[in-house]
């Protein structure tokens, strides 16, 4: 039981690296409007 | 921002549409064509791209009233409608448009275009092949899971007391004597363990 707590506290804390992650494999394929949208 | 939504607007053409506008632009003067000159084999993904948007607008800015040939002093002062070598690649629709003076031959306006349209074509011989993205997408959730462990581990040793605080309302609330049915440490419930 507590690991499961503790595996859920690692992916809560992990999480930004995880969107980060996510974005970078995303964004390098964007449209150029959608980086403009992106960049303001 | 309002030249970003005309363009979107314009984008709203057909799949035939397309594919005539672009064959149109290989020019029977030369021998080469745009399309290839710009690296582009296939239509779809020139729509994805949102190419023809611009090709429609070289083919106006081509087909315009010529402007007034200027004046020989004047002649050095106006830009070129090639994009010139200072402006940076990519930039796009490209500052310096304006013919000097009526364009002469076709073969001519073909080189323009074309140079208009390789400039403004997505980088075709750098896009990557579906495998790489594969690749890529591997290592990137192999980093995720990496760190997600990463962080599993460094809060090993404190799972108990994680634990311990989400349950401690629950604990609270419960009325003394009563004890938690899940497994934990010893010391989790309020009251004293009895007869165990």
């Amino acid at each position: 039981m507590p690991l499961k707590v503790d595996a859920d506290a690692a992916f809560l804390i992990a999480l930004p690296f995880v969107l980060w992650q996510a974005w970078a494999f995303v964004a390098p394929g964007l449209y150029q409007n959608e980086k403009r949208l992106r960049s303001r | 921002m309002g030249r970003l939504f005309g363009r979107l607007q314009r984008m709203s053409v057909s799949q035939a549409d397309i594919s005539r506008e672009w064959e149109s632009t290989n020019c029977a003067s030369c021998k080469s064509s745009a399309r290839r000159r710009a690296g582009i084999q296939d239509v779809g993904r020139i729509r994805r791209q949102n190419v023809h948007a611009g090709v429609r607008d070289v083919e106006s800015e081509l087909n315009a009233a010529p402007p007034r040939r200027p004046r020989p002093s004047q002649a050095n002062a106006l830009p070129d409608l090639v994009p010139s070598a200072n402006e940076p690649p990519g930039a796009w629709p490209p500052t310096r448009l304006t013919p000097p003076w009526p364009m002469r031959s076709a073969r001519h306006r073909c080189r323009l275009r074309q140079n208009l349209m390789a400039d403004r074509a997505p980088e075709g011989d750098t896009q990557e092949t579906f495998l790489s993205h594969l690749v890529e997408l591997r290592s990137r959730l192999l980093y995720s899971i990496i760190a997600v462990l990463a962080v599993f581990v460094a809060l090993f040793p404190w799972s108990k007391e994680i634990y311990a605080l989400l349950a401690k309302p629950m604990l609270n609330a419960l009325p003394s004597g009563a004890q938690m049915i899940a497994p934990t440490s010893p010391n989790f419930s309020r009251a004293p363990q009895s007869g165990r």
